[in-house]
């Protein structure tokens, strides 16, 4: 089988070769799971608009549109597994990213709850945009530390 | 003390880095293993066996471009003995700094 240790694979340029191996493949690893930042902003985007929309026509009382709008999130979804296979990799899912998607949720739910509440509809219109900002800069701060490890430009 | 956290199955070079490839990702298609690493189909094949058999990875079929392919993933025990075995091989690798030079 192979899997004998011998004392000589234990020296510690031996180990310093294999961290590095190692490191080289996490990145490797971590590249070839990584989503291109194209389709992070076109996401971004496209739901804070239709959340936006939601939101706003909830306010409003406008339920075949808010109906519309959580049909126009399917496509989304669809494009987003699409994509995944695709790319023959998946990251582990990270918490901060999860965070930031449910943050989403939380604000727009929160503005129609207030919006409904007080009757205005400047706290929904608001919410859409403010989370897309919070993610695009999140983007921003993984394609720099990206940038950073590996000394290419990522976008 | 160091030797014992050193992980058998782990350690052979092929199968070091197929760990390490897994170890940002959910899972992995087999070909993707096999780009990243450059090594045939057959010797791929028995490192993630021999991984499998320890029960490190696992395997399973999935479809991917229409096609049913090969998907391999990282365990919760094999992400454990990777861990371990980095740890193990840092140790190892600090020994070197503070060592005084032989004269």
């Amino acid at each position: 089988m192979g899997t004998h240790v011998s004392q000589t694979d234990l020296t510690p340029e031996a180990a310093r070769d294999a961290l590095e191996s190692v490191e080289q493949m996490k990145r490797a690893g971590g590249q070839r799971g990584e989503w291109p930042a194209w389709f992070f902003i076109m996401e971004t985007v496209y739901l804070a608009g239709v959340i936006t929309a939601a939101g706003v026509a909830a306010i409003h009382r406008e339920m075949s549109i808010v109906i519309i709008a959580v049909f126009l999130c399917l496509p989304g979804i669809w494009f987003r597994s699409k994509l995944l296979k695709r790319r023959g990799a998946f990251l582990r899912p990270n918490w901060i990213d999860a965070g930031i998607l449910l943050l989403l949720v939380a604000l727009q739910i929160g503005s129609v709850a207030v919006g409904l509440w007080y009757d205005v509809d400047w706290l929904a219109w608001a919410a859409g945009p403010t989370w897309a900002a919070a993610r695009l800069i999140r983007i921003a701060y993984k394609l720099r530390r990206a940038e950073a490890a590996t000394g290419e430009p990522r976008a | 003390m160091i030797k014992s956290k050193i992980d058998p199955v782990i350690h052979a070079p092929i199968r070091l880095q197929i760990c390490a490839l897994l170890s940002p990702l959910l899972q992995a298609e087999f070909q993707v293993l096999r780009d990243e690493l450059q090594v045939s189909d057959s010797v791929l094949s028995k490192h993630i066996k021999q991984l499998e058999d320890a029960g490190y990875v696992k395997q399973y079929k999935g479809p991917m471009n229409g096609r049913q392919r090969t998907w391999v993933m990282l365990t919760g025990k094999g992400r454990k003995a990777f861990d371990t075995h980095i740890e193990a091989l840092q140790e190892i690798a600090a020994l070197a700094k503070t060592k005084p030079p032989e004269v």
